[in-house]
């Protein structure tokens, strides 16, 4: 693991912030106090009523900071596995009628191993190393997959009562009864805790897991299986997700899958007050994050602007937990796990990619029906959006998961200066103003803590934010589009307007990267402890790329309400944007055209499912696209715009094969009347089995091949395999030489 | 090798994911064809069936042929967190289209009905109302919840390009975007907020009848707590101007004033169960879904609140889904409802014929049945009027305005579907042991209690705290 | 004369261990001075501490007189300080002449009279990096990345040059001609420290060395001063004492 050393050292100000906050949460409180008497009953009541909610918490943020340390992955799907199991739990109990322990022994000793023990073979073990931002989305799509495959089985319009544990008594304590289930569940997540601590610092095991997310390959040399360890990771992380999913479930409404699922972002602060790794911290986190839930909902009101504030105190917690970590360091040791950067695009494949575009665009309009051309208008505007990424994540790394944050201040920015085409630059140059006070957490926060608190962000965004009454607490309608004179507001050529503002930024960006300021950027990524030193001001860097990505996002939300042509909080919120960021990050984050083919694909999928081919397959294939989006991540982390260049590159002829089937396969389902559902599956699995032949023939990783191509082959880095597997061939000496740099000596 | 591997297990999981979805909880999705009975002719029969073999039929309008009539509905059906919600709309509309097709059509052409999947968003249900301009006759029947912009049906063209709008009966309308609409008509009336919408202060019309049945099941003057529905501003802006009255104007007073979600979790009603058992509360008044609805009562009983004569919640709990969720615990539940219960079919023919050709009988399915109802009225009207050549949009939307009192043959609270107000009728059922319901107020089977409607003047954005 | 570097009773500490214990060293302009210790004994994190991505619990540092002890890197860089590091940080995934060409540019941003790509091209001839000019810097072998970090740092014409290990992974060819290299640079003004383990490098080369061990300055002074003294030959020369030719 890099060394990370501190940065200049100021006594007194860790103290301001600590201090901040109290004095805020002073203020509120004393803004909106309910005026129920403080007495040592109400105090104790409160006590008493923060417990339980505390609990909850805890079982949750202890299954985060287990796998956390475990595997090293943040695993945003946590509270959806622990769904699952619940669902699970309840057909066992429920609907077949097994006594509630056995169901508890199947699904937690039973499935839950079983889970992890597939879910770590299929996709962890790929996604471990990948870049941050990557894993971090690769558990989203699982989230939302695993969502996806709940709401398929088992239909949300049905009810799944699940009793609690140990009946309906319990203990009462100042007239509140805490009920026997809440306190198992305290008491779980404290015995979870102590388990889980013995064994990942007491045992071989523990050790063995912990060097292996520290260092796979080192801890490999001195005999650990890293291969069984994972896998062992997993599945503890698997139990206690089934443990917590089951304690939770009768907590929650109706079983909600989506609720049961999305609780776990609530236990974000508690897991990283205990900075993902001491659970006895994780639990006082818990405690305080309950104590603070409880004690606005019994002795505060909000009312009016400040309705939702309740909401987001979760996330507002998460804020400030991340604000009081110690300042993070400039990392020494090199980029740590970040993305491999794409060529630059010649100018050829950027006039290709113009013309293409274009073409497209005009087809469309002329072909395609209204509402398709709508949907293709969302696509595009979300393209604009993810543009804005493109700079912040691909070029200087940094991983930040709330586009649409960006995006509504963006369209608030376009409503408020009239809607029209010159409000886009209004909007640009405010939401980069906002990126820049965004970036603040970026000069304090590092990877993982950074990428977290833009996921705070994106939560106070859409449910403080963007509700206020002088935003968009009331949906905001905009006039259609006229430019100078001529009416854009018809879809058709409100996509064309919308494709020109798109190529516009993007070739922007293109230029941008080539320029020193863009080479300074990537150095920012690559080191920036060594940027620094060069001469670089990170701080101000940091700020500009934030202000950058400010300005596209907000243009491209500039666009979305324009198209839409009406602007309401809906539609920006988190799990949409993190949605886009899988999207984007599957098609490759550091390519301008990733973000294209990011909108495209969510509209594509849409209208398939609607138009050409409604029934059951497409249905299903729009909720499970996300598992296949994660699948697709794993194997390709640096996504599949760059894959399918490669794929250009090397194999034309394949290439172009898989297209001509694929869309063979679809003229053909829709041409001759196929049920929707077949003409798809041909057409899909038509370009799946060209892929896979194509890929399979593919060399990876730069191997010699054993027999070099007449002429010489190409000039790639010479493998450590050569002379071992493969023998050395005139070619490869040649290669070798030139590697080694004894070429240049024979020169002198 | 390595390679195939991997790209099969995307395919195995895709082929997976098919065979559950057909194995699954009844997950069919949307499109689902009117689970209607057997076609025995009852109730109304279409008044044009006997003068139809005279004129020759032309093509009058968008969506209309010499043999068909198209409408179009929108509906939330294919929303990923809630699958299938709105599936009653659809069948309900679809069960009413083949009523009139097996008794000889509508205007003497047969009904088709379109349902356009708008997945409770925006963008969607913007689409949904673009095809239905395109392609229909009138929007009949919607339940969008995600209606963010009404343009594309009052900028709705008809055949001939005057911007006559597109008549658009829903079964509901959220939100004023959508009710204030001049082409949406609303037999079941809507929030009661003045059109166009303002902001700040304001005069909203609320029904007297909720205290009138306060009154009458726990007394003048009772406390009690009202839970508010906190999803977004909209939601809670909704209630809380019946709320203010029920409180303010009509003396039944607040010990508690509380939002909540549908995520939250059940610990966050043992703050309110306390307050209920401190303050001895009469009654519990909540505009939830019945999930925290359900969640409420369970606390509320783990606390040993007993002071509650009547827990009262929103029509949606009066739903089969609600009963089999709540178990026991919720025996005894009231739903206020705008329509006659279901079990008196045998009070009320129409609603006999409602509960025989849809088979689903929820808070979708009847209002978007009503709204065809009523679609079907102003037809017929404007047929009597100018013969079935005579279907224009400008003459549906005449027909439409001219309509001040709708009850569907005694099967809803009548109102004026043109007022947008709120239906001025109630009944009370009470959930039985058995798990049926039975009316507790007023007491004559297949009667509302109707009273008149008052005004509160409030800031709903900031009257609720809490 | 006025030292160009100077660093004074500086301390840091890490937790419990104290990796650098008042240390103070002088460096005089245009001179070359090594500074050599066991492994842990505190080198590069005085390195750091100078270059300022590492604060000191005490001590000050001074830099042609001023006092940078607080100032950020880039304003280090900008007073005229360069640096390598002990473990590679090139940009990987910028080309060499990408990486050399960010010092230059950095440089152009505090004197606007600077040529950054003639300034690259000079370099990388200097260098002899013509051949992988184009290439990603982390897909070069390490002493090439080496050559590339040396040339990043000479491309913001600094005072003052820390180089960390600078011939680590080079070939014996290559360390003679960055010796050479450093040598002629010393000539025409560049100050120089440098931290290395090839004893011959640093005897043959530096004016001063210095030594630290376990974080304390053990020795200071001319090769031939330090070279007998007692405690660097117990410490770390061993038996294998001077090592020359």
């Amino acid at each position: 693991m890099a060394r990370i050393i501190t940065m200049q050292r100021v006594p007194w100000g860790r103290a301001v912030v600590p201090v901040v906050l109290a004095a805020g949460l002073c203020l509120v409180a004393n803004a909106a106090w309910a005026g129920r008497p403080v007495t040592l009953e109400t105090v104790t009541q409160l006590l008493v009523f923060a417990l339980p909610v505390a609990g909850i918490y805890a079982v949750s943020a202890t299954g985060l900071v287990v796998v956390h340390s475990a595997t090293g992955i943040f695993n945003f799907a946590q509270g959806a596995i622990g769904m699952l199991c619940a669902f699970v739990y309840w057909e066992l109990s429920v609907r077949r009628d097994l006594p509630v322990w056995l169901a508890m022994v199947l699904v937690v000793a039973v499935f839950a191993p079983l889970l992890g023990i597939a879910l770590d073979k299929l996709l962890m073990r790929r996604l471990k190393r990948a870049p941050l931002a990557a894993q971090l989305v690769g558990t989203v799509g699982l989230l939302i997959a695993l969502l996806g495959l709940a709401t398929l089985t088992w239909n949300p319009n049905n009810s799944y009562p699940l009793s609690p544990l140990g009946g309906s008594g319990g203990i009462e304590i100042a007239g509140v009864q805490l009920t026997w289930h809440r306190l198992i569940t305290i008491t779980v997540a404290i015995l979870l805790a102590v388990a889980v601590q013995l064994i990942l610092r007491g045992t071989r095991l523990g050790i063995s897991m912990r060097a292996v997310v520290d260092s796979e390959d080192t801890a490999a040399l001195y005999g650990v299986r890293p291969a069984r360890v994972s896998a062992t990771a997993w599945v503890i992380g698997c139990v206690s997700a089934a443990l917590a999913g089951i304690l939770i479930a009768p907590e929650v409404g109706n079983m909600s899958a989506e609720t049961l699922s999305l609780l776990i972002v609530n236990a974000f602060a508690a897991a990283v007050f205990g900075r993902l790794r001491s659970l006895s911290m994780t639990y006082l986190g818990a405690l305080l994050l309950g104590l603070l839930v409880t004690f606005s909902s019994t002795f505060l009101q909000f009312g009016g602007r400040w309705a939702n504030l309740p909401n987001a105190l979760p996330a507002l917690a998460l804020f400030a937990v991340l604000l009081l970590l110690p300042q993070a360091t400039i990392r020494l040791g090199g980029a740590v796990r970040t993305y491999p950067m794409e060529r630059l695009p010649s100018r050829r494949s950027v006039g290709g990619g113009t013309l293409a575009l274009a073409l497209f665009v005009l087809l469309a309009g002329l072909l395609a029906s209204d509402s398709v051309l709508g949907r293709l208008v969302m696509a595009m505007s979300l393209a604009i959006v993810l543009l804005g990424l493109v700079p912040l994540m691909g070029w200087a790394g940094i991983p930040f998961l709330a586009p649409l944050a960006l995006a509504g201040c963006g369209g608030f920015f376009t409503y408020w200066a009239g809607g029209s085409v010159a409000a886009l630059l209004v909007a640009g140059g405010a939401t980069a103003v906002v990126g820049v006070l965004v970036a603040l957490p970026a000069l304090r926060l590092r990877d993982l803590y950074l990428a977290l608190s833009s996921v705070a962000l994106a939560l106070v965004t859409a449910s403080v934010v963007l509700t206020q009454p002088e935003i968009f607490e009331q949906a905001r309608t905009l006039d259609r589009l006229s430019l100078l004179g001529v009416d854009i507001g018809d879809p058709a050529r409100f996509l064309g307007y919308a494709a020109v503002v798109y190529l516009l930024l993007a070739l922007t960006l293109v230029r941008l990267r080539r320029s020193p300021l863009g080479r300074r950027f990537v150095a920012l990524r690559d080191s920036e402890a060594a940027a620094a030193c060069s001469g670089i001001n990170v701080a101000r860097h940091k700020a500009l790329v934030f202000a950058i990505a400010g300005a596209v996002s907000g243009i491209g939300g500039g666009v979305l309400v324009q198209g839409a042509r009406f602007a309401s909080s809906d539609q920006f919120g988190m799990i949409g944007g993190l949605a886009i960021v899988l999207s984007l990050t599957v098609m490759g984050v550091g390519t301008v055209s990733g973000a294209l083919a990011a909108g495209l694909m969510g509209a594509l999928l849409t209208t398939l499912s609607l138009e050409w081919a409604p029934g059951n397959f497409t249905h299903t294939l729009e909720l499970v696209g996300p598992a296949l989006a994660v699948l697709a991540l794993s194997d390709h982390p640096r996504g599949q715009i760059p894959m399918f260049r490669e794929l250009i590159r090397e194999r034309p002829f394949a290439f172009a094969a898989a297209t001509t089937g694929l869309a063979a396969g679809l003229a053909a389902g829709i041409g001759l009347g196929l049920p929707g559902s077949v003409g798809v599956v041909v057409a899909v699995l038509l370009a799946w089995a060209a892929v896979v032949v194509t890929a399979a023939r593919r060399d990876d990783g730069g191997r010699l091949p054993a027999d070099p191509p007449p002429g010489g082959g190409q000039g790639g880095p010479a493998d450590a395999g050569t002379g071992i597997d493969t023998p050395f061939t005139a070619t490869g000496v040649a290669m070798l030489d030139r590697s080694l740099g004894l070429e240049l000596e024979r020169t002198r | 090798m390595q390679r195939f591997r991997i790209a099969l297990v995307p395919a195995l999981a895709a082929v997976g994911a098919l065979l559950l979805a057909g194995c699954g909880e009844g997950g069919a999705r949307g499109d689902s064809d009117g689970q209607a009975g057997t076609s025995k002719p009852g109730g109304k029969s279409s008044a044009t069936a006997a003068g139809c073999d005279n004129e020759e039929l032309k093509a009058t309008e968008t969506g209309i042929t010499k043999d068909t009539i198209n409408i179009h509905l929108g509906a939330d059906t294919g929303a990923q967190a809630i699958p299938g919600m709105a599936n009653g709309s659809v069948e309900a509309v679809k069960a009413w289209a083949e009523l009139m097709n097996s008794e000889g059509g509508l205007a003497c052409r047969q009904v088709k009905v379109s349902a356009y999947d708008t997945k409770i968003d925006p963008t969607e249900s913007r689409n949904a109302m673009i095809e239905a301009c395109q392609k229909s006759f009138a929007m009949v029947g919607s339940f969008m919840l995600a209606v963010a912009d009404a343009a594309p049906l009052s900028e709705c063209a008809d055949k001939s390009g005057a911007k006559t709008g597109l008549p658009d009966i829903p079964g509901t309308a959220q939100g004023s975007v959508h009710a204030c609409n001049k082409s949406t008509f609303l037999p079941a009336g809507a929030g009661g907020q003045p059109c166009p919408a303002v902001k700040g202060q304001q005069k909203v019309t609320q029904p007297l009848a909720y205290g009138d049945y306060l009154q009458s099941a726990v007394g003048k003057g009772a406390n009690g707590a009202y839970v508010i529905a906190n999803t977004s501003p909209a939601t809670v802006q909704a209630i809380v101007p019946l709320y203010t009255m029920l409180q303010e104007k009509q003396g039944f007073t607040a010990d508690l004033q509380t939002g909540a979600k549908g995520s939250d979790p059940k610990t966050h009603y043992t703050p309110m169960a306390q307050t209920m058992k401190d303050k001895k509360s009469k009654f519990a008044l909540s505009s939830m879904s019945f999930p925290g609805f359900i969640l409420l009562r369970q606390e509320a009983a783990t606390q040993g609140v007993n002071s509650v004569d009547k827990w009262i919640c929103q029509a949606t709990c009066y739903d089969p889904a609600f009963v089999k969720a709540g178990g026991d615990l919720v025996i005894g539940s009231t739903a206020l409802i705008t329509h006659l219960p279901y079990e008196e079919k045998d009070a009320n023919d129409e609603l006999a014929l409602f509960t025989e050709k849809v088979k689903t009988h929820n808070t979708f399915s009847t209002p978007s049945w009503v709204a065809s109802r009523l679609f079907q009225k102003a037809v017929e009207d404007v047929v009597a009027k100018d013969g079935p050549n005579g279907l224009t949009r400008s003459a549906l939307t005449e027909a439409l305005k001219a309509v001040d009192s709708f009850d569907n043959e005694g099967m809803v609270a009548k109102n004026n579907p043109s007022a947008k107000i709120p239906p001025p009728c109630l009944v009370a059922v009470e959930l039985q042991k058995d798990g049926s319901w039975k009316r507790t107020w007023p007491e004559k089977r297949g009667t509302m209690h109707c009273a008149k409607m008052d005004d509160i003047t409030l800031d709903p954005s900031t009257a609720f705290k809490g | 004369m006025t030292p160009l570097l100077r660093v004074h009773d500086t301390t840091v500490r890490f937790g419990g261990t104290v990796a650098v214990d008042h240390v103070s060293l002088d460096v005089a302009p245009g001179s070359i001075v090594g500074l050599i210790g066991p492994n842990g004994a505190g080198k590069t994190t005085l390195f750091n501490v100078v270059a300022g991505i590492q604060a000191a619990d005490t001590g000050r540092v001074e830099l042609a007189g001023q006092d940078i002890t607080h100032a950020r890197p880039h304003i280090r860089a900008q007073l005229g300080l360069a640096r390598t590091f002990q473990r590679l940080e090139t940009f990987g995934t910028l080309t060499a002449r990408e990486n050399i060409l960010v010092g230059a540019e950095a440089h152009r941003g505090w004197d606007r009279s600077v040529q950054p790509q003639a300034v690259a091209a000079e370099l990388i001839d200097t260098l002899g990096l013509g051949p992988v000019a184009g290439r990603r810097a982390d897909s070069l072998p390490t002493g090439t990345q080496r050559l590339i970090e040396l040339g990043r740092a000479l491309a913001m014409r600094p005072q003052l040059l820390l180089l960390d290990e600078a011939s680590s992974g080079l070939s014996a060819y290559e360390t003679e001609q960055t010796a050479e290299l450093l040598r002629r640079l010393a000539g025409e003004g560049l100050t120089i420290v440098l931290v290395e383990h090839d004893m011959s490098f640093v005897m043959e080369l530096c004016d001063r060395i210095a030594m630290l061990d376990r974080g304390v300055l053990v020795a200071e002074g001319t090769p031939e001063e330090v070279r007998t003294v007692p405690a660097v030959l117990e410490a770390y020369l061993g038996t294998a004492a001077g090592g020359g030719s």
